[in-house]
């Protein structure tokens, strides 16, 4: 196994792992975190596919995705603090207000 | 030859990191482990030559976003009961969903062919072209990404006045 | 490749024990220039005894430091009842591990070519060939990208070292700490983009290379000349970072007992208060990279010197690099006196001060800065193009 196809490897086991991660946990705020591990794993992907093909554009675009990731998450935690903040607990039992 | 002796170390880190994400109880520690899988990914960036994007991954992840995160956890009560009780239902349908998955991933992956090598540290990428080349050709998407950055401001200030305003 | 490990393994040695020697020497100078500046003598009991004598030796108080090192090693390392054990105990080395890896990109001397140094053994000189080495440790061409990477890494260790203590104090300590060190952050990293501007590069050793010259003739062409306001406010968001007082409020020693590192004893406590130290000397190591010409002498150059006359007086290879090594070591002094100096000069900043003066004073200032730095330069390169 070369070093390309080791880590694509990797970088598919990280996105499955906070797949599995988001499905299975309960706290809110370690599904954010199980759903930035999947970002990692596809970034190292791409940072793999990029140093390939030798290739600007790929980096820039993986420049843009971590200040997309930053973005995100600026807005993310705030809204799970206030959620959290409304329903007394981060436990993903008590959000069933949309239930039935 | 220490490159790719490098790649594996840092290639394990971040497997570990992620394993551990999963089976740890406090969020906290699961912070400290994905700082841990960033941190060996910032690793195997720099070890593959492409140091521009492994700074930038410990200053913008590590440095931003998990210290954001880490705030966030730090004004938590610990007698949440999402503490006590790890995982949601679907425990078992969930391990050996992730079981499924990573084998048909992997499966995919042998049958595509070889991804191709790269030699660890082969061409070194410099800040010089990646900056001029940024700016040069994909200065719209630059200037797109700060409006983006704008607006997440903007959303970030608005929820907290919406905050102070429920409180009343 | 083994010329290459040898003269690296050097750097990292010298890099290493400079780092731990200002440390040490950075709390005796705290203490001394603290009692010159106030008019009294400063702490001058503790001594060494020759063996068989009565000769006791004082030396101005300097083994105070060995004293305190001592001491923080063989106290009581003692534990509080509930704690978070991993957070606890790694939090210290997040603190102390980024300090040490900043200087690794900070050039401390010119270029070092061995065949010269040891011209006077020709078979050492054969076996290094025409190596030549710039004198830092990491050929990276992010410098100043690795330098913001490292200092936002230590936001972590405070935020870890006062949360995982269980103790209120050392919680309110901890956010305070990391608020004000995310704010400083920001303003440091604003504050050199007029300096990157006009450089052109994020490489320090090509920003101390470029302020080899003169400007107009008799001025060495350092970073404080073409950005004053900009050497300015680094050194303010750089103190703030640091948590020196005036912006002392994380570790305020009359109102949260010691803040975040309250819960913390003996060797732990001394790592903070040694990253502390060695983040002063750091600091001044990047100020002197980045706006006094690093290890620059004025009409110095790596052959001689070249007087304003146009008279050149050549000397040789050794001479000259120890030479820019102790301009180097002399600046980083000077700077680290100017930070002791406004440290016992000025009373602390109150929290929201504190927070007030990064956002609403100097991000201002430090955008204005590179407003004018950009219409400058424009106004410059189009007259010369």
């Amino acid at each position: 196994m070369d070093n390309g196809q080791l880590l694509v490897a990797l970088g598919a086991v990280l996105f499955a792992l906070g797949f599995a991660g988001l499905v299975l946990r309960r706290n809110v705020l370690v599904m954010l975190m199980c759903m930035e591990l999947m970002l990692n794993g596809v970034t190292l992907c791409l940072v793999v596919f990029a140093q390939q093909a030798a290739s600007t554009a790929a980096t820039v675009l993986v420049f843009l995705v971590f200040v997309v990731a930053a973005a995100e998450i600026a807005i993310a935690v705030p809204i799970v603090l206030l959620l959290a903040r409304h329903k007394h607990t981060l436990d993903l039992g008590a959000y069933t207000d949309l239930k039935g | 030859m220490i490159g790719q002796a490098l790649l594996w170390f840092f290639a394990a880190g971040a497997l570990a990191g992620g394993v551990a994400m999963l089976v740890l109880r406090h969020p906290m520690h699961v912070a400290l482990s994905l700082i841990g899988t960033m941190l060996s990914l910032a690793g195997i960036y720099a070890a593959l030559g492409v140091h521009v994007v492994a700074v930038f991954q410990v200053l913008i992840y590590v440095g931003a976003v998990m210290v954001f995160m880490v705030y966030a956890i730090m004004l938590l009560d610990v007698r949440d009961t999402s503490f006590t009780s790890r995982y949601s239902g679907l425990l078992i349908p969930g391990v050996a969903g992730l079981a499924l998955f990573i084998g048909a991933l992997v499966y995919v992956l042998r049958r595509e062919g070889p991804v191709g090598d790269i030699a660890p540290g082969a061409t070194a990428f410099r800040v010089e072209r990646f900056s001029v080349d940024f700016l040069h050709e994909y200065w719209l998407h630059f200037e797109l990404t700060s409006v983006l950055l704008l607006a997440a401001v903007v959303a970030a200030i608005a929820i907290l006045k919406a905050k102070r305003r429920g409180d009343g | 490749m083994m010329q290459d490990l040898v003269v690296h393994g050097a750097f990292i040695v010298y890099a290493i024990g400079l780092l731990m020697t200002f440390g040490l020497i950075l709390t005796w100078v705290e203490r001394k220039q603290a009692a010159i500046m106030a008019d009294r003598i400063g702490a001058n009991r503790a001594y060494l005894r020759i063996p068989f004598t009565q000769i006791k030796l004082v030396w101005w108080g300097l083994f105070h430091g060995l004293a305190d090192g001592l001491k923080m090693l063989l106290k009581e390392d003692f534990k509080a009842a509930s704690y978070d054990r991993v957070a606890y105990a790694i939090a210290p080395w997040i603190v102390f591990t980024p300090v040490l890896l900043v200087f690794a990109v900070i050039p401390f001397g010119g270029t070092l070519v061995p065949a010269e140094l040891f011209s006077g053994s020709p078979d050492i000189a054969s076996w290094f060939g025409d190596r030549t080495y710039a004198m830092r440790i990491a050929p990276l061409d992010a410098g100043l990208l690795v330098v913001l990477a490292f200092g936002s890494i230590t936001v972590l260790g405070s935020m870890l070292a006062g949360w995982s203590s269980d103790n209120k104090f050392s919680m309110l300590g901890a956010i305070r700490s990391a608020s004000q060190m995310i704010s400083y952050e920001l303003v440091m990293g604003l504050t050199v983009l007029g300096l990157i501007l006009i450089y052109g590069t994020v490489d320090l050793v090509d920003i101390v290379e470029q302020q080899s010259g003169t400007l107009l003739g008799f001025l060495p062409a350092w970073g404080i000349f073409l950005q004053p306001v900009g050497a300015v406010l680094f050194i303010a968001a750089a103190q703030a970072e640091n948590r020196r007082i005036p912006f002392d409020l994380p570790e305020a020693e009359s109102e949260l007992i010691a803040g975040y590192f309250t819960e913390y004893s003996a060797m732990k406590m001394g790592l903070f208060m040694f990253a502390e130290f060695i983040e002063i000397a750091i600091i001044a190591a990047l100020f002197t990279t980045l706006f006094l010409g690093g290890y620059n002498l004025p009409w110095m150059s790596d052959a001689g010197f070249t007087l304003p006359g146009g008279h050149f007086v050549p000397i040789s290879h050794g001479a000259a690099v120890v030479m820019q090594m102790v301009v180097f070591l002399v600046k980083v002094m000077l700077i680290c006196s100017f930070l002791i100096l406004v440290r016992w000069s000025l009373p602390r900043f109150r929290y929201d001060q504190v927070l007030r003066f990064a956002w609403r004073f100097l991000l201002p200032l430090a955008l204005a800065n590179l407003v004018v730095t950009v219409v400058a330069v424009w106004a410059i390169q189009g007259a010369g193009a």
